[in-house]
């Protein structure tokens, strides 16, 4: 097999959307949970990514972080600073993080508008 | 015997492949165990229906898929805008070699194998995929297309268009078998899993006599048998 690693078969290009300046809101529940997940260390960041996957296409992903290598908006809301992947910020553009306070299902929830469908359990849209 | 494969080649590489590659893909990727073996899984949209099916193996960190599907301009389209901020390159090498169906009553090995700049790829016991690099290939007497057909029928082979479309999905189309029910999410699993728990298919690919055969079901016409797609 000729594995193309020579220069004839180039890498295809990924048509990047284009990067928004993406506006985020975190609910007042959200914001005391974040607290006690961050206690008085304000150093880290929330990374607010977006995977491939889930059920429907896309996931999100939440992690507490020092820092990341990845090209990111940085915003600081409600003295938490909020990390945004560039790459997904046309999909972040919008949305609300809130806390759902239940036994099931319960934890951070994003309400996104750039969603047309969410999967059953909230965590994947397309 | 040989026959021609309508099917095209990409090499996914970069730090996220395997991972990205799981995220999409019904099957479950895992090369740490089958460092020299194929995996054969079923990329579908939201809804489950397929969009392409691929057989992937590993040749150093780089995986090169075969799709089954001449022209995988669909699938890329499909895949780059879940690239994101991953670390995934697709390269398309489907010109540089010539993808050909061999059929091998007494290949029983089941790991990849390589002579010369021939690679073998195993797609079930007896069937395999040779891959040649253009520049070396020769043409040989290919099996006539009743035969081909003929042993699709036997041995339940789908491929596309007779049986696979992105109408259906990979349940429906005989790639029940390259869906794993407990790898966790991936695009389509939602609904995919609801069928399986539920036990509820809908229409499935199956071997029926010629003479017991629907025509509005059957997809490919053996000698003595039918494959057909119906409940």
């Amino acid at each position: 097999m000729d594995c193309g690693t020579c220069p004839t078969a180039s890498v295809i290009e990924v048509e990047k959307p284009a990067e928004v300046d993406a506006n985020l809101t975190i609910t007042p529940k959200a914001i005391e949970m974040l607290s006690e997940a961050f206690g008085d260390d304000r150093s880290h960041a929330l990374l607010v990514g977006v995977l491939s996957g889930g059920c429907s296409g896309y996931m999100y992903d939440l992690q507490i972080v020092e820092s990341t290598e990845i090209d990111c908006q940085e915003k600081n809301i409600d003295g938490f600073r909020v990390l945004i992947p560039s790459a997904s910020s046309h999909l972040l553009d919008g949305i609300e993080i809130d806390y759902a306070d239940r036994l099931m299902g319960g934890g951070f929830k994003i309400n996104n508008p750039n969603a047309a469908s969410t999967c059953g359990c909230g965590e994947s849209f397309a | 015997m040989l026959y021609p494969c309508d099917a095209s080649v990409l090499i996914f590489s970069g730090r996220d492949a395997v991972k990205f590659l799981n995220s999409v893909s019904t099957n479950l990727i895992d090369f740490s165990s089958y460092e020299d073996k194929s995996i054969t899984t079923s990329i579908c949209n939201n809804k489950g229906k397929l969009v392409n099916h691929l057989t992937l193996f590993k040749i150093g960190d780089a995986i090169p898929a075969i799709c089954h599907m001449t022209k995988p301009e669909e699938l890329i389209d499909f895949l780059n805008p879940k690239i994101l901020s991953q670390d995934v390159n697709i390269r398309d090498i489907s010109k540089l070699n010539v993808l050909e169906y061999q059929i091998s009553e007494d290949h029983q090995n089941e790991a990849i194998s390589k002579f010369q700049t021939v690679t073998i790829v195993p797609l079930n016991q007896n069937l395999q995929i040779k891959i040649t690099p253009s520049a070396d290939w020769k043409q040989t007497p290919y099996a006539s297309t009743t035969d081909w057909d003929n042993w699709r029928v036997e041995n339940i082979y789908p491929t596309y268009p007779q049986e696979l479309s992105r109408n259906l999905t990979p349940y429906n189309c005989g790639l029940g078998d390259y869906v794993h029910n407990s790898k966790g999410c991936y695009v389509g699993q939602e609904i995919l899993t609801r069928m399986y728990s539920r036990d509820s298919f809908g229409k499935t690919l199956k071997r029926v006599k010629k003479e017991s055969s629907q025509i509005k079901f059957t997809t490919t016409v053996g000698v003595e048998n039918c494959l057909e797609i119906s409940k």
